[in-house]
C-alpha cells in the first residue's frame, strides 16, 4: 500500500510537471516575450527605407543614384554645401538655424 | 526641413530637378555657431548632411548639455567619422569666419527669421508642408 501511494504521488508529479495548462502565469510570460523578441518588424523596416527607390527619370534628365544624401553633396562657390546636381533647373535655399 | 527633405530628395533631387543648398544662420548665439562649425567639422568628411540631421534630431539633448562641443563630438559616434580629426577641427574654429560671412550675407539678403526658403525666386517664410513645398516648386518650374 505505502509503495503504491508514492506510485501514485510520482506518476501526479511527472503530470503537472508536462501539461502546459499547468504552468503558472509567470512561467508563461518568457514565452509570449520571446515572441515579441522574433517580430521583424524593426528588422525589416530598416532596410525599406534605405532602398527606397527614387522616382524612374525621362531619358533627358540628369539624375544622381540613391544612396546616402551626403553622396550626392559637394560645395558651391561661395562655400556652401549643396545637395543634387549643380545645373538643377530649381535651386532651393535652405535657411535655417541649426540650434 | 528635416520631415520633408527626404521626400524632396528622392522626387527632384536625385531626378535632376532640384538642388539643394544649406545656408546655416546663427540667430541663437554661440550655440547656433558651435552647431555649425560641427556640421562643417563633418563636411570635411563628407558627412555634412549626415551630421545636419543628427544635430537637429538631438536638438533637445544639445539644448541641455553642459558642454556642447563634447556633445556634438559624442554625436559623431553615429558616424563614420574620423573624431580626432572632427576634434582638432572644432577646436581650431577653422569655419567660424565663413560661417560669420554666410551668416551676414543671409542678412543682407533680407531673412530676419527662420526658417526661409528661396525657391528659385520665390521667397517661402516659415515652416512648410511637403504638399505646400511641391506646390512651390512645381510652379516655378522652367
Amino acid at each position: 500500500m505505502y509503495k503504491y501511494i508514492i506510485w501514485v504521488c510520482c506518476c501526479l508529479g511527472f503530470l503537472s510537471a508536462c501539461t502546459p495548462a499547468a504552468q503558472s502565469p509567470s512561467t508563461a510570460l518568457p514565452t509570449a516575450t520571446t515572441q515579441r523578441e522574433a517580430s521583424p518588424v524593426i528588422q525589416t523596416t530598416t532596410p525599406i527605407a534605405t532602398l527606397t527607390p527614387s522616382r524612374v527619370p525621362s531619358d533627358d534628365t540628369a539624375t544622381v543614384p540613391s544612396g546616402p544624401v551626403d553622396a550626392l553633396a559637394s560645395q558651391t562657390t561661395e562655400g556652401y554645401y549643396q545637395i543634387g546636381n549643380a545645373d538643377a533647373p530649381i535651386t532651393m535655399t535652405d535657411y535655417s538655424d541649426f540650434f | 526641413m528635416l520631415e520633408v527633405e527626404p521626400q524632396l530628395i528622392d522626387t527632384y533631387v536625385r531626378t535632376g530637378t532640384l538642388r539643394i543648398i544649406s545656408r546655416p544662420l546663427l540667430q541663437s548665439g554661440p550655440s547656433s555657431l558651435r552647431a555649425a562649425h560641427a556640421t562643417a567639422c563633418a563636411g570635411d568628411q563628407q558627412q555634412y548632411f549626415a551630421m545636419r540631421s543628427l544635430v537637429y534630431t538631438n536638438i533637445g539633448m544639445l539644448y541641455t548639455a553642459d558642454d556642447i562641443d563634447v556633445a556634438l563630438s559624442e554625436l559623431t559616434s553615429q558616424l563614420s567619422i574620423d573624431r580626432a580629426a572632427f576634434d582638432t577641427c572644432m577646436s581650431s574654429n577653422k569655419h567660424e569666419q565663413q560661417l560669420y560671412e554666410g551668416f551676414a550675407r543671409a542678412k543682407n539678403d533680407g531673412v530676419q527669421s527662420r526658417p526661409v526658403f528661396d525657391i528659385n525666386e520665390t521667397r517661402v517664410i516659415g515652416g512648410r508642408s511637403y504638399a505646400d513645398l511641391v506646390t512651390i516648386i512645381e510652379s516655378v518650374q522652367p
